[in-house]
């Protein structure tokens, strides 16, 4: 067993093969070898990492992906945005927890749930005009009037067949 | 404990995360920008993936991509920035999307892609497209120096025209481009129009790898064969089938780097069969072979020496009857050849009506993370029990050494009634005396239990894993609407699976079966010291020891109906 203590000073105790999931957290214990000491996650918050460690638990042994696998996929091979049905209901979280959840992935270094977090975005983001992107994010428009009509402009120009 | 030093950085740049923020109740600043620049680039990447399935229909792919990065770029001056980056850009060429009257959007696009080393190009072209004409500009050097055409990486074009096939071509022919490494080249007659016969592909790309086409033909003189990876031909909408066995059987001599071959009617039918007049092929680099379709195939794999870890697809559509023997021969000559340099240790065996799935695999190594296997992967139309004759394939192997078995049998496989498995299933099971991981259903516990010594298959198992309950969906399944009539599952037939071995079988696995949270396991003697385990209804994994005291509530001696 693994202990892990959150920003909020929680303490989580999880199976060596669940937090492996996290290239960082193995990274970790493959350095210092056998400890009992606690590994401190000052990026990450109780609540998150709870999330976390349910998706890891779900995936346990499942094989990590390949830092080659990463790199063949950003050259020819398909980047798909299908996410499964488990990782779906997983990920359907509201949108301050679905961040930090990908904020948490990025710097615990687990690939698949970076990715899982990502396409929920990317999907949140394809069908949408530019005013309702903004109002699902809350986003506030900077541009002044001018950058305005030239996008607008262009925009006409891409839909326009 | 602090953390140490990262060992090495990973693709997707990582930055250090802020803080988190100490409430969850309300946004006090908005949420998605507290991602980092390159976290909010790789959203976007996703964004516009041209490959991505979901948009629909292929025509559409690009097109969505495109218009959702111009609307994702009207969000906001930070987003506008990261998306201004030419890489991404460069992925999204879509010709088909570009072909508009004006020339605003085309130029815009391909200003935004200045900087991208690589362009990704998907075309659909019919006759009346100005797209051709902006093609042709791309390999002229008084328009943009000729740089598009030579940044093209990955080029898909369907051609709905015979003339602009020809013209398209003929670009290829004056211009090669340098730095294109994938080429799709697909030719879509119109309706009732005629086809257009293959075009002789003599132009030499030297950084081309990947070749998909229905309309090009190689010759076996091509310079361009001793550099292909991956070929993928089909000529079933074609009037025109350019290959014999023999011609093709000449290309693939010269294609020493190819590591995927794809078939689909391909060769003239040769009569007689040229069974034995084909010299060996050796392709040590080929993993993936796909045919549909060709029975002529068969004697050319028979010829061909790929990579021991070649995985074979095969797709007939049509009856197999007189073929069945010849592919049933040159399979086991596969299996064979596997079995020589690798002790088999798992097999997974699969028949259904109209599919069979045979694999063979080794032990994994410590210095390899990928298990090396030898499948085949078969779809085919034929008398059913000639499936069973494939199961032959297996005889070329030593199966002592099988620790693993997936076997997944279908009801309707089996000759007689009540069913019993096949003689050429029996033969195989009895072959197999040192599987200790048995991976299958109930349907197929419920078959072996029919045979006349149920108690001899497989007495060193030490492990079994089901991956479902269920045996049979009722007698009258199907009626009606289609939907089946009952499940049933059946608790005392593994009961007795697993009692006849108690002592033996240590771990029953249903990790992934349906279980309800309510069902109890039956916990009585000849099943002291057997481990289970299974997943609860929240998908929560559950382990159990028969017999060590503890209340436990996994039971499917149970039988239910829907």
């Amino acid at each position: 067993m693994v202990l892990l203590v959150t920003s909020d000073n929680e303490q989580f105790n999880a199976d060596k093969d669940v937090v492996e999931r996290s290239v960082l957290i193995k990274n970790m214990l493959e350095d210092v070898g056998e400890s009992d000491q606690p590994i401190p996650l000052p990026n990450v918050s109780s609540s998150v990492l709870k999330k976390v460690l349910e998706y890891c638990e779900h995936h346990r042994g499942e094989p990590l992906p390949s830092a080659d696998a990463d790199q063949s996929q950003d050259e020819t091979r398909k980047r798909t945005t299908d996410i499964s049905e488990w990782d779906q209901k997983f990920i359907t979280v509201d949108q301050e927890m679905l961040f930090e959840i990908i904020l948490a992935a990025n710097y615990l270094d687990i690939k698949s749930l970076l990715d899982v977090g990502c396409k929920t975005v990317a999907n949140m983001i394809k069908g949408k005009t530019p005013e309702e992107i903004r109002k699902l994010f809350n986003i506030v428009n900077d541009f002044t009037p001018e950058e305005e009509a030239q996008i607008k402009k262009e925009n006409e120009w891409a839909e326009d067949r | 404990m602090s953390p140490p030093p990262r060992k090495k950085l990973r693709t997707i740049p990582r930055v250090a995360s802020p803080a988190p923020s100490s409430t969850t109740t309300g946004y006090q600043e908005v949420a998605v920008d507290k991602l980092p620049n390159e976290l909010l680039d790789y959203i976007f990447k996703f964004v516009v993936n041209t490959d991505d399935e979901t948009w629909g229909e292929n025509r559409g792919l690009g097109r969505r991509a495109l218009i959702t990065l111009f609307r994702a770029s009207s969000v906001c001056k930070r987003w506008r920035t990261l998306l201004h980056g030419p890489s991404i850009w460069g992925r999204v060429v879509d010709l088909d999307c570009m072909a508009q009257r004006k020339g605003d959007f085309r130029r815009l696009v391909m200003k935004r892609t200045r900087g991208a080393k690589d362009l990704y190009v998907k075309g659909d072209i019919s006759h009346e497209d100005p797209l051709v004409l902006f093609l042709r500009t791309w390999t002229e050097p008084e328009h943009y120096n000729g740089d598009h055409w030579q940044r093209m990486r990955r080029l898909d074009l369907t051609i709905r025209d015979a003339d602009i096939l020809d013209e398209l071509y003929a670009l290829f022919a004056t211009t090669p481009p340098r730095n294109l490494q994938s080429l799709r080249f697909i030719f879509q007659k119109d309706g009732d129009e005629g086809g257009h016969p293959p075009i002789t592909f003599n132009t030499y790309i030297p950084s081309l790898l990947h070749l998909d086409t229905n309309a090009l033909y190689l010759p076996h003189q091509a310079a361009i064969l001793s550099t292909l990876q991956s070929l993928s031909i089909s000529f079933s909408d074609q009037p025109q089938v350019p290959y014999t066995l023999v011609d093709f059987a000449a290309v693939l001599s010269q294609m020493t780097k190819l590591e995927s071959l794809n078939i689909c009617d391909a060769f003239l039918p040769a009569r007689p069969p040229p069974s034995n007049s084909l010299p060996t092929i050796y392709l040590p680099r080929l993993r993936k072979v796909r045919i549909t379709n060709d029975y002529e195939c068969f004697a050319l794999l028979k010829a061909i020496t790929p990579h021991p870890e070649c995985s074979i697809n095969i797709h007939i559509t049509e009856s197999l009857d007189d073929n069945i023997m010849v592919l049933q021969s040159t399979l086991s000559r596969y299996a064979g050849e596997f079995a020589k340099v690798r002790t088999v240790d798992t097999i997974q065996v699969e028949l259904a009506e109209y599919s069979i799935v045979v694999r063979l695999a080794a032990a994994p190594s410590e210095h390899r993370e990928r298990t090396p296997s030898f499948s085949f992967n078969a779809k085919l139309t034929s008398r059913i029990h000639a499936l069973d004759i494939l199961l032959g394939v297996f005889d070329a192997c030593d199966l002592r050494c099988v620790t693993t078995l997936e076997l997944d049998l279908l009801t309707r496989m089996m000759r007689t009634r009540p069913a019993i498995p096949s003689p050429e299933i029996r033969h195989l099971i009895s072959r197999l005396s040192g599987v200790q991981t048995l991976v299958t259903n109930m349907r197929t516990v419920k078959l072996l239990d029919g045979l006349t010594t149920p108690q001899c298959i497989f007495p060193s198992l030490q492990t079994l894993r089901l991956t479902s309950l269920i045996i049979s969906y009722g007698d009258e399944r199907f009626i009606n609407d289609g939907n089946p009539a009952r499940l049933r599952v059946d608790a005392k037939l593994l009961m007795d699976f697993l009692s006849r071995r108690a002592g033996t079988v240590h771990k029953l696995d249903l990790m992934q079966c349906a279980l309800e949270d309510s069902v109890r396991f039956l916990d009585s003697p000849p099943f002291r010291h057997l481990k289970v385990l299974w997943k609860n209804g929240d998908g929560r994994r559950k382990e159990y020891t028969c017999g060590d005291g503890t209340l436990t509530n996994l039971d499917f001696g149970h039988l239910y109906e829907e």
